[in-house]
């Protein structure tokens, strides 16, 4: 999955190029969070991916902003367990047919991961919802981003 | 005599001038652009050290340090690609990963399997895990051969 392209034309400080990085990044893990909601391998995998992305932004900007480092963690955690169900999908696709035992246990580890990304993922929106919003929020842009925390608390409810 | 020291003034003339420009450029520079610059640098210096460490001793946790160092660099170019193309270096980054992809995957896979799989269908786990084994040592002997040719300093 390729990352949406960040704009960064006119940015003249350090502080405005964080604030459009994650500004993109946190977007594209929000239109990406219905992997969670399907459960299924390759929604969850991209939503993984644009979790990883946002995280490697958060804890490059936490050098610029140190408030950045509490939702840096949370997304460690919650890429943690994304990993763990994805090497489980990933065991589950080669793993021979006459091993059922096996393959029934891979699958209700596999359920329980996504079940803890879940509410880690409930966990690190009301983190970003806190605080750092404010930090990377551009207001003069509100109207056109995708969300704001309105729209982020809708999609928050909306998680399972 | 006099048309050398014209020489020598104009070159004197040049060289301020130059001098003048590039503090003048150094002065002018955005602060975004050079927090970019300091970072690109440092990550650049992550991977090359972290590739060094792998090619002199190929272990399974320096070829993770690897990967996790050329994932970051990555994820770092794409951020701002905008503000700071280096579509080629990018490329290498990515290459780089792909080369190393096989045999983090396998090894992951294996212990999976190992600590997964049911006592009763061990028997049926072996080949793959013999199977699993065999990519790792291979896929992680590619790894080294390629990572050896690649260079990420400038």
């Amino acid at each position: 999955m390729k990352p949406e392209p960040v704009l960064l034309r006119g940015v003249t400080d350090s502080t405005e190029l964080a604030r459009r990085v994650l500004h993109t990044r946190l977007r594209e893990v929000r239109r990406l969070t219905g992997g969670l909601e399907q459960r299924e391998r390759l929604a969850l995998h991209d939503f993984r991916i644009a979790c990883k992305r946002f995280r490697y932004a958060l804890e490059r900007f936490s050098e610029l902003e140190p408030s950045l480092e509490a939702p840096a963690k949370s997304f460690t955690l919650l890429q943690d367990a994304l990993g763990e169900a994805h090497d489980r999908d990933v065991l589950l696709s080669i793993l021979p047919a006459a091993m059922a035992q096996t393959e029934h246990r891979l699958r209700t580890e596999r359920e329980a991961c996504v079940d803890r990304a879940g509410a880690l993922w409930t966990q690190a929106q009301e983190l970003l919802l806190d605080r750092p919003l404010t930090f990377f929020e551009d207001p003069s842009n509100h109207s056109s981003e995708s969300f704001g925390p309105d729209d982020a608390r809708i999609k928050h409810d909306e998680t399972p | 005599m006099g048309r050398r020291g014209d020489l020598t003034s104009n070159r004197i003339l040049r060289e301020g001038r130059d001098k003048y420009f590039r503090r003048t450029l150094a002065r002018n520079e955005r602060p975004a652009v050079k927090w970019l610059k300091r970072t690109v640098a440092k990550e650049r210096r992550a991977l090359e050290a972290a590739r060094r460490r792998f090619v002199s001793k190929p272990t399974e946790n320096r070829l993770h340090a690897v990967r996790t160092a050329g994932r970051r660099f990555r994820s770092l170019l794409e951020d701002v690609a905008q503000l700071a193309p280096s579509a080629k270096l990018l490329r290498r980054v990515k290459r780089a990963a792909e080369q190393t992809d096989a045999a983090r995957d396998a090894t992951i896979i294996r212990r999976l399997l190992e600590s997964s799989a049911d006592p009763g269908e061990r028997h049926v786990a072996q080949p793959l895990l013999d199977e699993l084994s065999a990519r790792e040592k291979e896929a992680t002997r590619l790894a080294h051969k390629r990572l050896r040719r690649t260079r990420f300093t400038g």
